[in-house]
């Protein structure tokens, strides 16, 4: 990886656009009159901003009103307990699974960009990376939140860990719930660990330009006493390399682990052999999804359009499509599978699922993972800023019910027609869904104020792109 | 980052295979020829109106199929991702994948020896009468060789092709090709991806036809990468040394070339990990029947060389940045890595056919032999007066320049 050491500026010769496709040549990062110091004082002032601009407390406003309604929510859940919920037998896992999948799912995109996309060298990700991977660790954590609620006693959760106690009693080590908190708690850790590191340059820079001793005392104590010495350097380098080669298999492993606690059971439409790749497929796609639902907006209010371009938007674009494919071809074969296998209860789950009272449901994933992204096959829509938007909603719409198809109308339908039940949310199910993103957006608005959003000290290091090769010219960083 | 570059010395003299052309014909018709003679005099020795052949066979021609569709997938994928690392090499891969219409050839044998493999493909109707629904009309003869035959052509067609624009590039220089083959990538991307997972649905999964699996094609496709990587990184070591290209293939692409290997490795034992564990834990009688024949009794022993062979042991040496950037080191582990796929195909192949004891015949190491000097035959014929390298990709200076971190 290469990265400034200083924030010198050289004059690099101004980019309209970098759209062109043309292979002789690599398209630029950065478009418009930009030099280092620009990018450091655009990516720098949000956060330096003395007035925080209304829309943000407004928005803060909201997202904040909403979480306190999740906090009210959970309290009125102990107290009454989850009776409350719509679940009921065989419908024992519903919303608070599908949201905690859901979340799970969308906190994937970050690690992809920040070590997979890293060890491949996409360059392009440097401008996404920070966003992506602040993205991932809140949707972690509202992930975290449902398990933990669904105990059912919640004084107990802490039972879910393996603590030596004097009862000597443990947890199920076979349980592919009990690998769900270590992966998931692992993954958190690694994620914000990585987010961290790569924070720590432009936490100094903040530091170096704060007004305020307050500001850079604080900002002080983050950036660890980085100085940018070329040994600094060094060691963030071969600790950031070390990191990607971790998180890599993370980003594998979490949603497999996750998809584990359907696949290891022996319901019908659950226990799939598919579902750890499949699983991951999906959550790459509506990771990416919820990037570019965030990211769209935040790059016209803030100004960052020549640093998140357009290209940027469109392989993200690209992303989604390649995705949803994959997610399109598990789909695909599972309802081959179950016909080949000519197993009728696999015929009829397969079936049911497509024609039966969850019907609604599973063509609304379909039409949304499958059919929409379709439309970026047209280079045109995808670089549409209006039509992505919507698109990437849409795939997380999409997504949510997919992890509710798949959770739903496989209990829906128990073994017996006698024990046949229709599961419909109730208001707190509903409310708490509503919540989880109330929490979600609180801790995003947090980040957008508090910490710069695009990795500044990586993004330098990609600038200045010179004609032929990056590595062959004479790039002007060490 | 300062890494030393020799100055890259490409020649056309050793850029083509030229006088290594005939000696690598002769070595490869002669394995092939041996190796298939060995093998069918085994099939006949055998007496058992080649049933044990007919699988040797079977094992053969998947893993070398494999192969060159791990290999064709690495060329539509470096077309998909507009990669420039491996353009100026690109030919070697190229080459490979347009030997698919051999392949082709290749299976007319299977579709003849069906009914020795599958029990649904034999004459006695009674054998199949059980199966209902979709799997009474897809397990079918016409239907098999009809989907085989579809197979075939996209396969053909999308190596060709590849194959064919590449080398019009090399006379007109023009980006035309790179765009087109661009712009194709996506589409034979989901070609292959639903050719390939039919295929080992029809080749392999249903060898057993009560059992299923719908990880079976992912685990196709995972195996097939660690093969490909294997050949590429072999040939390309294979030609250095031999003095073929120097300047356009440096450590950074032997480096790159082994991080895929490596990659691929983890990628076939997470795939292969859990569609076992799935299936283990479950405990699902139709399902586990599949793996209770390869993993208890005289099996056993190969289930664990497979998780140490192709996983364990390799992962931990690969993992090593000295043995990526040393070419005999990483060609080395790409020739264990290329057995063991073999052996990964076998073990999903013999163990019906014989439950009680391992069997390793001598037609299986013929017909192994055979398709690969096959291999080796069909790129001493197709390259033998082709430039090896893409000269005129528009990314070929970035390949000549790459430099792995």
């Amino acid at each position: 990886m290469s990265t400034m050491t200083s924030d010198t500026s050289i004059g690099i010769p101004s980019v309209a656009d970098n759209l062109s496709d043309d292979p002789r040549r690599r398209a630029p990062l950065v478009v418009g009159d930009n030099n280092y110091a620009t990018v450091t004082e655009k990516v720098c002032s949000v956060v330096e901003r003395p007035k925080t601009p209304l829309a943000w407390y407004v928005a803060f406003g909201v997202s904040a009103a909403l979480a306190t309604y999740m906090v009210v929510l959970i309290g009125y859940l102990f107290w009454t307990g989850i009776g409350v919920w719509g679940n009921n037998q065989p419908v024992g896992w519903a919303f608070e699974i599908v949201n905690f999948v859901f979340w799970v799912g969308i906190g994937h995109a970050g690690t992809l960009i920040s070590a997979i996309l890293f060890l491949l060298r996409q360059h392009w990700r440097t401008a996404i990376n920070r966003f992506a991977e602040a993205m991932t660790i809140f949707a972690v954590i509202c992930a975290g939140l449902f398990p933990a609620i669904h105990v059912g006693r919640p004084w107990f959760a802490y039972w879910l860990f393996p603590i030596p106690n004097q009862m000597n009693m443990w947890p199920n080590f076979r349980s592919p719930l009990l690998w769900d908190v270590f992966a998931v708690s692992t993954y958190f850790t690694v994620s914000l660990l990585f987010w961290y590191v790569g924070l720590i340059p432009d936490l100094a820079t903040l530091r170096d330009r704060a007004q305020t001793r307050l500001r850079s005392f604080i900002y002080g104590i983050f950036a660890l006493g980085w100085r940018g010495s070329a040994r600094h350097w060094h060691r963030y380098e071969v600790a950031y390399i070390l990191l990607a080669g971790l998180a890599t298999p993370l980003v594998l492993s979490v949603h497999s682990v996750v998809s584990f606690d359907f696949a290891t059971s022996q319901i019908p439409g659950w226990h799939a052999t598919i579902f750890p790749p499949y699983f991951v497929a999906g959550a790459i796609f509506s990771g990416f999804g919820m990037v570019l639902t965030l990211i769209i907006p935040c790059r016209k209010w803030y100004g960052l359009e020549e640093v998140i371009t357009l290209r940027h938007l469109e392989n993200m674009n690209k992303i989604i499509l390649s995705t949803g494919m994959m997610v399109g071809l598990a789909y695909g074969t599972e309802f081959f599978i179950a016909a080949y296998s000519s197993n009728p209860i696999e015929e009829f789950t397969f079936i049911n699922r497509a024609l039966g009272p969850y019907a609604w449901a599973y063509w609304i994933m379909i039409c949304c993972n499958v059919v929409v992204p379709q439309i970026f096959w047209s280079r045109a829509m995808r670089r549409s800023v209006p039509v992505m938007f919507v698109v990437s909603i849409l795939v997380n719409v999409g997504m949510w019910f997919e992890r509710f198809v798949i959770i739903v109308s496989s209990l829906n339908r128990d073994f017996l027609p006698s024990s046949w039940h229709y599961y419909s949310p109730t208001w707190v199910d509903v409310s708490m869904l509503i919540g989880s993103f109330g929490v979600f957006f609180t801790l995003f608005l947090l980040f957008l104020r508090f910490v710069p959003m695009v990795a500044i000290a990586e993004l330098k290091g990609v600038m200045p792109q010179p004609a032929s090769t990056r590595r062959n010219a004479e790039a002007p960083h060490a | 980052m300062n890494h030393s570059h020799a100055a890259p010395s490409i020649e056309p003299s050793n850029c083509r295979l030229d006088t290594m052309a005939p000696r690598l014909l002769t070595f490869g018709s002669i394995s092939a020829v041996v190796g298939f003679v060995c093998a069918i005099g085994a099939g006949i020795a055998a007496g058992d109106q080649f049933t044990r052949f007919a699988h040797s066979y079977l094992v053969g021609y998947v893993f070398s199929l494999g192969i060159l569709l791990g290999v064709l997938l690495f060329v539509l994928l470096q077309h998909l991702t507009k990669s420039g690392w491996f353009s100026a090499i690109r030919r070697i891969p190229e080459i490979l994948a347009a030997l698919i219409p051999v392949w082709c050839l290749l299976a007319l044998p299977i579709v003849f020896v069906l009914p020795k493999l599958d029990p649904w493909a034999a004459a006695d109707p009674g054998s199949h009468l059980e199966h209902t629904g979709l799997k009474a009309i897809y397990l079918q003869p016409v239907p098999f060789v009809v989907r085989f035959a579809i197979y075939c052509i996209i396969w053909s067609w999308l190596g060709r092709i590849y194959f064919r624009r590449s080398l019009d590039q090399d006379k007109t220089g023009g980006i035309e090709a790179t765009r087109f083959l661009e712009r194709l990538s996506p589409i034979g991307t989901i070609l292959w991806a639903l050719t390939a997972s039919l295929f080992s649905f029809d080749a392999i999964m249903s060898l057993d036809a009560h059992w299923y699996s719908t990880m079976f094609g992912v685990y196709f496709f995972s195996g097939c990468m660690v093969g490909a990587m294997s050949t590429i990184i072999l040939i390309v070591w294979f030609l250095q040394s031999s003095g073929h290209l120097p300047g356009a293939v440096t450590k950074e692409h032997y480096h790159d070339l082994g991080k895929l290997l490596f990659a691929f490795t983890m990628f076939w034992a997470y795939i292969a990990f859990s569609q076992y564990l799935l299936i283990w834990y479950s405990n699902i009688p139709e399902e586990t029947g599949w793996f209770a024949k390869r993993v208890h009794g005289p099996w056993a022993g190969v289930g664990w060389l497979l998780i140490f062979g192709h996983f364990v042991v390799p992962y931990l040496a690969i993992m090593s940045r000295h043995m990526k950037r040393q070419p005999r080191l990483l060609a080395f582990w790409a020739l264990w890595q290329l057995l063991m796929h073999y052996v990964d195909i076998w073990w999903q192949v013999v163990p019906p056919i014989s439950p009680d004891h391992l069997s390793l015949t001598i037609s299986d190491i013929g017909c192994a032999v055979g398709f690969m000097g096959c291999i080796v035959a069909g790129f001493a014929i197709v390259g033998r007066h082709l430039p090896l390298i893409n000269e005129r990709d528009p990314r070929f200076m970035e390949s000549l320049s790459h430099v792995s971190p």
